[in-house]
């Protein structure tokens, strides 16, 4: 390709070092890319392997159970993180309309990770507790009938759709590995399951709500809502409660 | 230039496999863009879900998501590297059944994704949400295509490798580490899976995947094209060799520092925030570099940006490169991100980069290869120009949109009155302001689709229309 | 340097279809860019750790301090002592906002108790309707609006429901 606007007589430069050593040499070019592309990630995600950098464990924090667990699985294959985060941020005006902001250690169990990235709905970190269960079980039928202008689909099918007490044992088994649930409690998840999903059809039926069996969906999914956020609210109320003991100590001495 | 044109006609180079990557590009950019266009639908009017589980926002949008960056853009990738490293490399590919099954494999999980997401299996890492079985597949044709990649370059028959190579294989690289490490899980079933991390140490892992995705397969493999074809098209030089090595070497250093800036305020340690913070700020230089070279090439082009349609995609591809890569940096400063985080602007970021740098590069692209390829003119360049202009104004329309909706939907949740309490304490409300934008992001959208429609016309015309005898000389060749 | 900015090709089209490049110099502008992006990282990142010492959770509590300062809990005498009528009017807007998901636009219920029939769970007072909307009754599902509305927009609230419901 010659340029009509080449105005310098000039000869081309000799190869630069650049040149020599890694265009001529594409083994080398690829192993310097391998090298830059590695550093940024090591030095920021291997810390959080150390106790130190790591996030601070809660002992309140423990696994879900297991119909929690199918849930949370309910809650991952509808895409509710599309909409919704779970992560209250630490500034006023969100713990004012939420709660306590979210601390690292209480998703220890949280595999995956349900933090969202946007908020087309409310954050629902700190939703356990907040509301009775009939309300997410009116939410999800029609969520108008409880937040009138909301934009949200309804869940019609998590009404009448069963979960599988088997399907939920072979979830623990896999998250058996990283130690959230012992075999005697994969042996007993089908009673576990019953148990706790009949405390909450009692609760619905209390409230009128009819054609409710204890393996629906939205059982599974109302175990799931309701736990979220609770453990970390119990392990900050126990946090304040032990540095005013030691307040208390300190000032008597 | 003369001589390199007529090889096309040769069987020296495989442009069958470009060809047929080049339509896949666009018949999942289509299928992508189409699926976006709904779920703004279903942003604006809720009924628009359909009241099926396989329709609703939460299951099309990492459909939407991953078509577009997926099926679209690595389609788009995939056609602009064989066509162009050939080239550059003075050789066939390596191994042409490795192509095809790259080709084949590729677009077979693209099917697969298809089918799933709307099911709901999904891993929710974001652009990761596919089940670990594609996820394996996903990682066999990869290395394939490295195989081919690596092998065609060292089949080569010049001794240098020029710009574009780089960015191709900083991405072959890349991709690959991202995608087996933030994919490493525990199967349950054949449909689902638990990841090995948890907790925070997953989503600085996701973010560290997620946003090196935006960094290895949106940004630098498409700089790598625009090396290529941005100098073809306008038969101007690049303007500085010394400055594509300094910007090349500071993105795939830094770029990969920056995902913990979609974690800002979370439970991530404040330190690991803060590296994600200033290496987001350090890459708005080695960002723009790319941008300098792109447009300081044109020098001396520019009069005939009037005539011609792929220099113009490219002009606008490269503002918006420019345009993003200076709002990136911006959103990961703490101030800024605690207004920005969790609302559309995030969006509208997003969609500057996604149809303002790739979807517009890749138009450019495609309007430059097919009448190459198929070696007979454009059915219409008057389509091609009007595309051009659908496709910028639906751009601008959805970007504004999503700016005034974010900050709006961001000011709200913070407002305090005078009581100090919230001014809006139903977070409904903050919602329903919104609804009127999204009807305006929904034109916009419309206004883009409308326009990879008259492409595909007019690609499906030209490939139709004409006969081969037509033909025209695809660059006209300058003097010698 | 004595080639700068003179468009001198670099002679290697023929290693790269054709593609002539130059060696123009970094602009100078660009290149001042990235050194003060750079030299802005190092002092941010090291004014906010080592010499501000700051933290999020930090930040937190001076917010809420601050906040706290300025607009300190109001005296409950003066609550008390301020029309019932003014004070529901204000609350009106609170309760359609916040409450007509559970009790329904008019006080008839749904999920919640009727709020017009005139039985009170906890009590038809003012004072027990607003401790009930201030702590809750969580194991009904009633939330803890205190914290959530203030003390001053649940004493219009409550007022509100009051007059409204008919309390006694």
């Amino acid at each position: 390709m010659s340029h009509p606007d080449n105005h310098s007589p000039q000869s081309p430069p000799p190869d630069s070092w650049h040149r020599r050593t890694l265009e001529h040499k594409s083994a080398l070019f690829a192993v310097a890319t391998t090298l830059a592309i590695s550093v940024g990630g090591l030095v920021e995600i291997v810390p959080l392997f150390t106790v130190s950098a790591g996030p601070q464990a809660m002992a309140e924090v423990t696994p879900y159970t297991p119909l929690e667990q199918a849930g949370r699985d309910i809650y991952a294959r509808e895409g509710c993180v599309q909409c919704h985060s779970q992560m209250v941020r630490p500034f006023r005006a969100e713990t004012l309309r939420y709660g306590e902001w979210s601390r690292a250690g209480e998703y220890s169990f949280d595999r995956p990770f349900l933090l969202g990235s946007r908020r087309i709905g409310p954050d629902l970190h700190r939703l356990g507790g907040k509301y009775p269960d009939v309300w997410h079980y009116e939410h999800m039928k029609d969520p108008r009938s409880t937040s009138p202008g909301s934009i949200m689909p309804s869940y019609p099918w998590l009404l009448e759709d069963k979960i599988d007490a088997a399907d939920v044992q072979a979830s623990m088994t896999a998250l058996s590995v990283f130690g959230h649930y012992t075999q005697a409690e994969i042996d007993a998840a089908p009673q576990a399951i019953a148990k706790q999903g009949e405390e909450i059809v009692g609760r619905l039926r209390q409230s009128k709500v009819e054609n409710i069996e204890a393996d629906h969906e939205i059982v599974a999914l109302i175990a799931y809502l309701q736990r979220l956020g609770t453990d970390g609210k119990k392990a900050l109320k126990n946090q304040v409660a032990q540095s005013e003991g030691a307040e208390t100590t300190g000032s008597a001495q | 230039m003369t001589a390199e044109s007529a090889v096309v006609a040769s069987p020296r180079y495989d442009d069958e496999i470009v060809k047929k990557f080049l339509l896949a590009t666009f018949i999942w950019g289509v299928v992508g863009m189409l699926v976006g266009v709904i779920l703004a639908l279903q942003l604006a009017w809720w009924p628009a879900n359909l009241g099926l589980p396989w329709t609703t926002f939460g299951r099309l949008r990492p459909l939407h998501t991953n078509a577009v960056i997926f099926a679209f853009t690595a389609n788009g990738l995939f056609t602009g590297i064989y066509y162009s490293m050939q080239r550059l490399l003075k050789t066939r590919m390596f191994n042409d059944t490795l192509s095809n099954i790259h080709f084949w494999g590729w677009q077979s999980i693209i099917v697969a994704a298809a089918i799933t997401l709307p099911l709901g299996m999904s891993q929710t890492h974001e652009y990761a949400e596919l089940i670990w079985p594609i996820d394996l597949a996903i990682a066999v044709v990869w290395v394939l295509f490295a195989v081919n990649f690596f092998g065609t370059i060292a089949v080569r028959k010049v001794k240098h490798l020029y710009v574009a190579i780089w960015f191709y294989m900083s991405m072959v690289i890349t991709i690959t580490v991202l995608h087996v490490v933030n994919n490493l899980a525990m199967p349950a079933t054949l449909t689902r899976s638990y990841p090995v991390f948890s907790g925070m140490t997953d989503a600085l892992v996701q973010w560290w995947y997620g946003h090196n995705a935006v960094g290895f397969l949106l940004t630098t493999p498409m700089l790598g094209m625009m090396y290529y074809f941005l100098p073809k098209a306008a038969d101007r030089p690049v303007y500085s060799y010394r400055l594509s090595i300094i910007h090349f070497w500071a993105l795939v250093f830094l770029y990969i520092w920056a995902g913990p800036h979609h974690l800002l305020y979370s439970g991530l340690p404040d330190w690991a925030q803060t590296l994600g913070m200033i290496f987001s700020i350090v890459l708005l230089a080695p960002s723009w570099g790319g941008m300098l070279n792109g447009l300081l090439t044109l020098r001396g082009a520019w009069d005939r940006l009037r005539s011609d349609a792929v220099l113009k995609f490219f002009v606008v591809a490269i503002t918006f490169y420019g345009m993003s890569t200076f709002e990136g940096p911006m959103m990961s400063i703490r101030a800024v991100n605690a207004l920005s985080h969790y609302t559309d602007w995030t969006i509208g970021h997003v969609h500057s980069g996604a149809l303002g740098w790739v979807g517009m590069s890749l138009f450019a692209v495609g309007y430059y290869l097919v009448p190459r390829l198929w070696k007979r003119p454009l059915h219409n360049e008057g389509w091609a120009t009007a595309h051009f202009w659908l496709a910028t104004i639906g751009i601008v329309l959805y970007v504004v949109a999503m700016w005034v909706s974010g900050i709006t939907q961001g000011l709200m949740w913070r407002a305090i009155d005078d009581a100090g309490q919230l001014q809006y304490p139903n977070f409904v409300d903050t919602v329903i302001k919104l609804v009127p934008f999204y009807w305006i992001r929904l034109g916009g959208g419309l206004m883009y689709l409308t326009g990879i429609l008259l492409m595909m016309l007019n690609i499906g015309l030209t490939i139709a229309g004409s006969s081969p005898n037509q033909a025209i000389n695809p660059s006209p060749a300058p003097a010698k | 340097m004595s080639r700068e900015n003179q468009d001198v090709p670099m002679g290697h089209s023929d290693e790269a279809d054709g593609i002539e490049e130059y060696d123009n110099a970094l602009p100078a502008w660009w290149l001042g860019l990235f050194y003060f992006t750079i030299a802005w990282a190092v002092v941010y990142g090291v004014h906010y750790h080592f010499v501000a010492g700051r933290s999020q959770a930090g930040d937190y509590l001076a917010e809420v301090q601050a906040a706290e300062a300025r607009w300190p809990a109001p005296d409950p005498a003066a609550v008390a002592a301020a029309d019932p009528k003014v004070l529901a009017e204000a609350g009106k807007a609170i309760y359609m906002t916040n409450c007509i998901g559970c009790h329904g636009p008019e006080l008839k219920g749904g999920i919640g108790p009727n709020l017009t029939d005139g039985e009170w769970i906890h009590g038809g007072s003012i004072e027990s309707i607003t401790k009930v909307i201030t702590e809750g009754v969580p194991e009904k599902g009633m939330l803890t609006w205190g914290p959530i509305l203030g003390p001053e927009k649940v004493a219009q609230v409550a007022a509100y429901i009051h007059a409204a419901g008919g309390g006694q």
